[in-house]
């Protein structure tokens, strides 16, 4: 009687790819890796477009000398607003974004290790969110120390500061178990076959990422723990008064701000470390060394965040050493621009709108990397020092870095999120207004703070003038091109030429093995590496 | 992965264990260099006088053990077909639980169902169905349908 009997039909019914749930709660309670990365990418930016609506007001007062839109204490509210809405609603989100939808398709697993976890961590944000933005609603308005949150002035604030250590709690919880459930993932769930050395290196930057961000998150709520007890319950960890020292809390918020440097810009190499092979069509140069390079920088992070503080006084062995450390990270960071280059020379290049991302990151970086060299050298950095020098140095590195690498990675993927192709014609007018309106806008910033002007001010000398109405021409034409991204998004989401499941001809990686769009659950079977 | 031991033409034992990219000394390994770091860094300030991170990297670090503890749990997930004589035992191990089902050999149905990612295989005998296979590849997956097939049709 013991017999085979083959159930085609019941087999179909039973693991029906393109079933999910619908409706409101497919996206409240979802534990589907690639909704939860989309979840990610419409809040950050959605915290991209609020904190350029910041970055446009306080751009559209400083156009020029004088005040003309808003107060100063309004105004410093929106330049510290605006450091943090980007820095932890729009670039960090963007990029556990990106790890939701592709770290489980690049290494063949399922899904994310914890996948209720995922779904929390996600829903974390929006209520941040909401204490972040809402601060300006509290009485006294929201917190106007600067991202810093430098003490003593951040102990002095009103209940916007409360709501701010709040909400920086909060985005910290979600980073840490985002964290933990990356690091799991990479480590335990990799396809049969695929070792380490075998990972596509957007993995692999993620993973030191992660390790970054488990490493440093509880120095950041360390450190906004302490202020809270400071405002509120006595204490004086940095109230000279009571014995603090208002010092301290720059080096552990530094201790945590460098490598939070480097958590927003690791993955982008990542992300460029995959499209430009794609369109060279040739094997990434050096890969072995790109992992090296990554950890390198990852290493040296951790030992160089006094350079951020050589006006507050230290000893010359500390200057010296806290200079040549930071000097050493251009090594492995030019080891990745040298990598990526040699990738580049002589493939059978095209310039699409992801290329021409990717490109442009190298272009633009690589400027924010040597303005960061020169930050590095104590005599200089004294003379720059809270210049709008400083302020051209980090757009361009987060910016022309993240926010562009970002972009590579938002055109490269999307065939393969939405199954269409995007329009191509448009993709190119978002390059090139974003490329010509990003340098409009902040390379005369470099000159600025050569000249002397100082940054987080409302009103300013009138020999600035010029600079800084250019500036500000640019910063609007640079906030309306990103519009251009959200239509093409949107029309890509609607519909469009409909996209291979290898939409490049010569991508690589276990993503592109997959149909487009990548069905709801993918890789339930692992796929075996060779 | 699949392990076949075949004992004769009396019958086989088949293990097929989950997929887990580390070895638990390279998960203890990463979970050390994490934990050394982060209390280093918290020991450091705590000494100067900054002591508030410390409890924050514990509680970050009990959480991250937690999250490999879960994890590791699962890795050693493993299904073991014995096919015997007269009956075919299959012992499902998931976490901490471990279960016995046995079928008697001489009516029990391997189902294979074709599904869009991969074949399923299942057990069924007396109402009774069992999925089996769900730690394999689509390549072992079918090599245990076609040996399961072998040892079905021998008793048939």
């Amino acid at each position: 009687m013991s017999s085979i009997a083959h159930d085609p039909a019941h087999g179909h019914g039973h693991d029906d790819h393109a079933h999910h749930p619908t409706g409101i709660m497919r996206w409240i309670a979802t534990t589907n890796h690639k909704d939860i990365g989309t979840l990610y990418l419409w809040f950050s930016f959605i915290m991209f477009l609020s904190g350029g609506v910041m970055a446009l007001t306080i751009r559209a007062e400083l156009f020029q000398p004088g005040l003309q839109i808003v107060q100063p204490e309004f105004f410093n509210q929106l330049t510290t607003m605006h450091g943090l809405v980007m820095v932890f609603g729009a670039i960090m989100p963007a990029f556990v974004g990106f790890a939701n939808w592709q770290i489980p398709l690049m290494i063949g697993a399922p899904d994310m290790a914890f996948a209720r976890m995922n779904n929390w961590s996600f829903w974390l944000l929006p209520v941040a969110a909401i204490l972040l933005i809402g601060s300006f609603f509290a009485p006294g308005g929201a917190s106007a120390a600067g991202w810093t949150l430098y003490a003593p002035l951040s102990v002095q604030m009103g209940m916007g500061m409360d709501m701010l250590i709040f909400a920086v709690h909060i985005m910290g919880a979600s980073s840490i178990m985002g964290a933990i459930n990356i690091v799991t993932t990479i480590l335990n769930m990799r396809a049969p076959g695929m070792t380490l050395m075998k990972m596509p290196l957007f993995c692999w930057t993620w993973l030191i990422t992660a390790y970054l961000l488990i490493a440093v998150m509880p120095v950041l709520a360390g450190a906004v723990t302490m202020l809270l007890t400071d405002r509120h319950f006595g204490t004086s960890f940095f109230n000279a008064a009571g014995g603090g020292d208002p010092v301290l809390y720059q080096h552990v918020f530094w201790f945590f701000g460098h490598p939070e440097v480097y958590i927003m810009i690791l993955p982008a190499f990542g992300i460029i470390s995959q499209i430009i092979p794609t369109f060279a069509r040739k094997p990434l140069f050096g890969y072995a060394s790109m992992v090296y390079a990554t950890a390198s920088i990852a290493i040296l992070s951790f030992i160089v965040w006094a350079h951020h503080m050589f006006t507050t006084g230290m000893p010359a062995a500390g200057q010296l050493f806290f200079m040549y450390a930071t000097m050493l990270i251009a090594v492995p960071t030019g080891v990745k621009v040298f990598n990526w280059i040699a990738t580049m020379w002589k493939g059978s290049l095209t310039f699409e709108t992801p290329m021409l991302f990717a490109v442009g990151f190298i272009f633009v970086f690589t400027i924010g990397g040597f303005t960061g060299l020169i930050c590095a050298i104590t005599p200089i950095d004294v003379q720059i020092q809270d210049t709008y020098y400083v302020v051209a140095h980090f757009h361009y590195v987060l910016v022309a870095g993240s926010l562009f690498a970002l972009f590579a990675g938002a055109y490269y993927w999307i065939p393969k999120w939405t199954g269409h192709m995007y329009d191509e014609g448009l993709g190119k007018l978002h390059f090139w207004c974003s490329m010509v309106f990003f340098n409009v806008t902040f390379f005369p910033m470099h000159f600025l703070g050569l000249a002397g002007m100082p940054r987080r001010i409302p009103d300013y000398a009138v020999q600035f003038t010029d600079f800084n109405a250019i500036a500000s021409v640019g910063a609007f034409g640079f906030g309306f091109s990103q519009l251009i991204f959200l239509v093409i998004v949107l029309k890509c989401i609607k519909g469009g030429k409909k996209a291979a499941a290898r939409v490049w001809d010569s991508a690589d990686g276990l993503e592109w093995t997959v149909p487009s769009p990548a069905p709801y659950h993918t890789f339930e079977t692992a796929p075996v590496v060779k | 992965m699949l392990d076949a031991r075949n004992h004769g033409d009396n019958g086989a034992c088949y293990i097929a264990r989950r997929n887990c990219s580390i070895s638990p000394q390279g998960l203890i390994g990463s979970f050390t260099v994490i934990a050394t770091v982060s209390l280093l860094i918290g020991i450091g300030f705590a000494s100067h006088g900054a002591w508030m991170v410390l409890p924050f990297a514990g509680i970050e670090l009990v959480t991250l053990a937690i999250a490999f503890v879960c994890y590791a749990r699962h890795a050693a997930d493993y299904e073991r077909i014995s096919v015997g004589a007269g009956e075919i035992e299959v012992e499902v191990c998931n976490g901490d639980c471990v279960r016995c089902h046995l079928f008697n050999r001489a009516w029990v149905r391997l189902i294979v169902r074709d599904a869009p990612s991969a074949t399923r295989l299942a057990l069924r005998s007396r109402g009774q169905e069992l999925e089996i296979g769900r730690h394999l590849d689509g390549a072992d997956r079918q090599k245990l349908a076609h040996e399961l097939g072998r040892w079905l049709r021998l008793t048939a």
